[in-house]
């Protein structure tokens, strides 16, 4: 029932956006809010318009043509469902975030499930501070996306830090998210963040190399293993892997060697090596092979 | 006012035996054009103009289309005194005939509807379109307007081919307004019996990789589905089968060997419906770092489905001839207006069909698919890497290898476009897994133009270009493809300009020549970074639009309708912009060379001295060494090794680690020119570091040297 019900809900959603464009031909936002403004004076002006022109105006970044628009779109039909949604996505842009949350309250209240109003209405109560009904807002959007995207557990995983939740849950959420949409950086690249701000750094580890696996060049793995290892304060193994590192840079064709991120990551690493404050002798005053360094 | 044009006047009544765009025995018992019968009188006709008895013998009558308001109508039909308040309801009825009606399996309807519509076969309802559910009166509004090209899109519905009777049969249409004072209708109608399922929209090919492609079909009615594949058209003696009773056909073929061509032929059942002869087949991709030529064919707005888009695709199909392209591009805005499904049908599918038969085709998103929803269930695209790349976990952005190109696909209309968002992140990623030699990017909104659409103002234009190509640069992007403006504008080699067009100037340009082989030579990356890319904006593969042209960072502008063909070949990428008349505007060539600058010249006698060094390094290749203003007449130590060694050495540094010397002399100008065949017997790969070195009373410490360069072997 919940699927169908989004399905219908999404065609909302479409329909309004389409409502922007049709008619509108082909043209650049400068040219489109001219066509409809063209029109509003030839015709005298249907609800419809308003709220198509208030959509570009809001696009176009002109918040306050965009609200006079919407004003207008109220005074003519009040009860537009599309209005409170508009309102919404409106005074978000605008930050005024308390007037988006109402605004989505308001359409969310005859389109319980429309993800895309669900999803704005999570952001404006986070934007407000109120991450419990954030992180539940960002959960029913998931439910009602087909498919959601990385913002939906990204946004829901920060809410859920900002209230404290324990890591292991918020680290359950983006495995989640992991799970349904594979091994995606922005969510792989978090897991690994807060494990290591948890002091769990065999589990950053372990998490790093599975996202390292799937790729032949390991010159950034090297480096972030490096990195971790160092603040675990395992710096001899930080050392052997930043050694790596800048192997698995020398190994790369030209075409990829000669490029300004692996300049930068290359000049980095070796700074780290020199912050590493490599020893040349051991305990006893005996000078090191260059192997154990 | 009625016109009727004779020219266009068909026969009413067609029974031929007609094949589907893809396949499949059937007949056309209305074809598009034909006479009806209509009423145009507002009145209100009630139920019984529907039956097949209803005598109609006053109605008028003309060819389809039907309608008034666009200018393309067959026969302009009323609306009546007021064109502020118009008819609601027009009427149409056709009679016609029908013979083996037991043999027929399926029918369908093809429909072109302006706003609402109800038709009745033989006085029962068969398809209802943009009008509410219950019942209808002749004040009923259609429920939306349609505008656009949907105004021009015939949609395909099935119908119960059991309502058909053999001999005489009846459609009766209505046709409704959305508002009294809307400006047009439109009405069109062809329908198609058959003994078996049509295929309404494709074959088309997805998702291409070294060993596996996807096949994609629709038929007019719900059935299983079946491919058949093999190395000729006559065997086809492999299949794969899908038990799901589905419209939208989506079946894999993996387990391929590559960069091989497989005929094919797609169906339900045991039954073929396309396919299965030499018009059906795919090639599968190379393996991935291949050197395999490649040749794309890229459409930037292709989605009119109008004359322009039909005059840039001959144009190709001429210059082509028989060699198709390996990969279509579709830059956005595939589909006006919207982007619907409908759209699509017209735009690109009914466009573009040989071609995509053939033809894996790779779409990005352009502002024009607001129906986003139509746009991820037409196109099967990777959300996991399946093509090469890291997963981005949508559909929205991807990337792919093919042959030795690692193409990024972003979304430059409705994901978040800031640093360090998700697509920024996964970008990143991508980008830093990668091992081809080339990267191409592509997306809608250009971050260089001048066009129809100004970089300088739009936020989607200005955000790509100052959170993304900064991230693409510094990991070496080669090209970039883009649409929106409705022209075409390709830039010079140029590196790290992220500010409007104003800060444009020189030193943004790595290469400011033409990088034409016949002019001033080929865009080179071979200096140290990588860097310089070629900016391209095609847009105007069906429509042009002014624009003042002139952004500085471009080489070439024009306004003129076109596609571009893009050639990649080892080293070589070859661009030309093919207008409408099937002229090439414009080209260039970009080589990535083997040879690098290692930088590190230690000044002497005649300033910096130089070491230059030229040749593909294939066997039997001449390969070649230009030393100059080094000291004159002086002994010149050139150094090879296989590694670097970088040691301090009299201010200087010497790169190579010495492997083995050799001395020259040079001349009164400070010159050398050495020149040999390259032998064979090298490993690819093997990478060399040269640099020479000169007593030289004017140095520093009493030695100069050129830079170092090094090269690798392919």
């Amino acid at each position: 029932m919940r699927a169908a019900s989004c399905g219908v809900l999404l065609w909302v959603a479409v329909a309004a956006a389409v409502l922007v464009s049709a008619a509108f031909g082909h043209e650049g936002l400068h040219e489109k809010i001219a066509s409809v403004t063209q029109r509003i004076e030839k015709q005298g002006g249907q609800a419809q318009d308003y709220l198509a022109r208030a959509e570009l105006y809001r696009l176009h970044r002109d918040l306050q043509a965009a609200r006079r628009d919407l004003e207008q779109v109220a005074r003519i039909r009040p009860g537009l469902p599309e209005l409170a949604f508009a309102r919404a996505r409106l005074e978000f842009d605008a930050a005024d975030f308390a007037v988006a949350r109402a605004s989505s309250d308001e359409f969310l209240r005859t389109s319980p499930e429309h993800s895309g109003a669900l999803f704005l209405r999570a952001r404006s109560a986070a934007r407000l501070g109120d991450h419990e009904a954030a992180a539940l807002d960002f959960d029913r959007s998931i439910a009602c996306s087909r498919p959601p995207r990385p913002e939906h557990y990204l946004e829901r995983a920060r809410s859920m830090r900002a209230l404290n939740h324990d890591d292991g849950d918020v680290l359950l959420g983006l495995d989640e998210g992991i799970a349904t949409l594979g091994m995606v950086p922005s969510l792989c690249d978090l897991t690994i963040e807060l494990e290591v701000e948890g002091g769990r750094f065999d589990a950053a580890l372990k998490r790093l190399q599975t996202v390292s696996a799937t790729s032949t060049r390991q010159e950034q793995f090297h480096a972030r293993r490096g990195d971790i290892l160092r603040l675990a304060g395992r710096t001899d193994e930080a050392r052997a892997e930043y050694r790596a590192a800048l192997k698995a840079i020398t190994r790369l064709p030209v075409r990829h060697l000669r490029t300004k991120a692996m300049a930068e990551l290359r000049a980095g690493v070796e700074r780290r090596l020199q912050e590493l404050a490599l020893p040349t002798t051991d305990s006893s005053g005996e000078s090191l092979p260059e192997s154990r360094r | 006012m009625r016109r009727l044009l004779p020219s266009l006047i068909v026969a009413t009544f067609v029974l031929e035996l007609y094949s589907l765009a893809s396949g499949g025995t059937s007949q056309v018992l209305v074809s598009r054009g034909s006479v009806w019968k209509y009423l145009d009188d507002g009145s209100n006709q009630g139920t019984t103009w529907r039956k097949s008895r209803f005598d109609d013998s006053s109605w008028a009558e003309g060819p389809a289309q039907l309608g008034y308001g666009d200018g393309d109508e067959a026969t302009v039909v009323s609306y009546g005194p007021d064109s502020g308040n118009k008819y609601i309801t027009t009427y149409f009825r056709l009679a016609f005939p029908a013979a083996y009606v037991a043999s027929y399996e399926t029918l369908a309807v093809r429909l072109l509807h302006d706003d609402g519509a109800v038709v009745y076969l033989n006085g029962t309802e068969v398809l209802r379109s943009n009008l509410p559910a219950g019942f209808i009166t002749y004040l009923t509004r259609a429920l939306e307007a349609t505008a656009g090209a949907s105004e021009r899109n015939f949609a395909w519905f099935a119908i119960d081919p059991s309502l058909l009777k053999q001999h005489r049969n009846v459609l009766a249409v209505e046709i409704h307004q959305q508002r009294p004072d809307s400006s047009d209708i439109s009405f069109d109608l062809e329908l198609f019996a058959g003994d078996r399922e049509f295929v309404t929209r494709g074959p088309y090919l997805q998702l291409a990789t070294q060993d596996s492609v996807t096949v994609r079909w629709r038929t007019a009615v719900a059935t299983d589905s079946s491919v058949w594949f093999g190395f000729l058209p006559g065997m086809l003696n492999k299949v794969v089968y899908d038990a799901t009773l589905t419209q939208d056909h989506e079946v894999t073929l993996s387990g391929l060997l590559p960069d091989r061509k497989y005929f094919y032929a797609v169906g339900h059942g045991g039954r073929m419906l396309a396919g299965g002869d030499d018009d059906h087949f795919f090639v599968t991709q190379p393996e991935p770092g291949s050197w395999a030529a490649r040749r794309l064919w890229i459409l930037g707005d292709c989605g009119m489905g109008n004359d322009d888009a039909r005059k840039v695709r001959d144009a190709f199909y001429r210059s082509a001839g028989p060699r198709r392209p390996d990969l279509v591009l579709l830059l956005g805005d595939n589909a006006y207006d919207d982007g619907l499904d409908t759209d699509y049908q017209a735009a690109v599918f009914d466009m573009y069909l040989t071609t995509l038969r053939t033809t894996p085709v790779w779409p990005t998103r352009g502002n024009h698919e607001v129906d986003y929803d139509a746009y991820l269930q037409i196109f099967s695209l990777p959300t996991q890497g399946e093509a090469g790349g890291v997963p981005s976990g949508t559909e929205a952005y991807y990337s792919f290898d093919d042959a030795n190109v690692h193409y990024l696909c972003l979304d430059s209309e409705g994901s978040d476009r800031t640093v360090g968002g998700p697509m920024w992140t996964w970008l990143e990623a991508d980008l830093a897994s990668s091992e081809q030699e080339w990267v191409v990017a592509f997306w809608h909104h250009p971050p260089y133009s001048k066009g129809s659409h100004d970089s300088d103002q739009e936020l989607n234009l200005i955000e790509m270009r100052q959170s993304f190509l900064p991230l693409l640069e510094s990991y070496g992007v080669d090209l970039v493809l883009c649409g929106h403006s409705h022209s075409y504008e390709r830039s010079f080699l140029i590196d790290g300009h992220y500010g409007d067009s104003t800060t444009f100037n020189d030193g943004f340009k790595k290469d400011g020549g033409d990088g034409r082989v016949d002019g001033s030579g080929a865009y080179q990356k071979d200096a140290f970074p990588n860097e310089g890319a070629v900016y391209c904006v095609s847009g105007s593969s069906s429509q042009v639009d002014n624009g003042s042209l002139d952004h500085p960072a471009m080489f070439f502008a024009v306004s003129t309708l076109g596609s571009v063909i893009l050639e990649v070949e080892g080293k070589r990428l070859d661009l030309q912009f093919l207008d409408g008349e099937g002229q090439v505007l414009d080209y260039f060539t970009l080589e990535h060379s083997p040879w690098s600058d290692e930088r590190n010249a230690l000044a002497g006698e005649n300033g910096i001295p130089t070491l230059r060094g030229e040749g593909s390094l294939l066997p039997g290749d001449l390969l070649e060494l230009s030393i100059r203003r080094a000291a004159s007449n002086a002994p010149a130590f050139l150094v090879i090794g296989t590694s670097d060694l970088r040691l301090p050495l009299a201010g200087g540094v010497l790169v190579p680690y010495p492997a083995t010397i050799s001395m020259y002399t040079t001349d009164a100008g400070g010159s050398i020119d050495i020149a040999d065949v390259f032998p064979g017997g090298v490993p690819s790969g093997t990478r060399a570091y040269l640099q020479c070195w000169f007593p030289d009373t004017a140095a520093v410490q009493g030695l100069s040297a050129t830079n170092a360069i090094s090269v690798i072997t392919p």
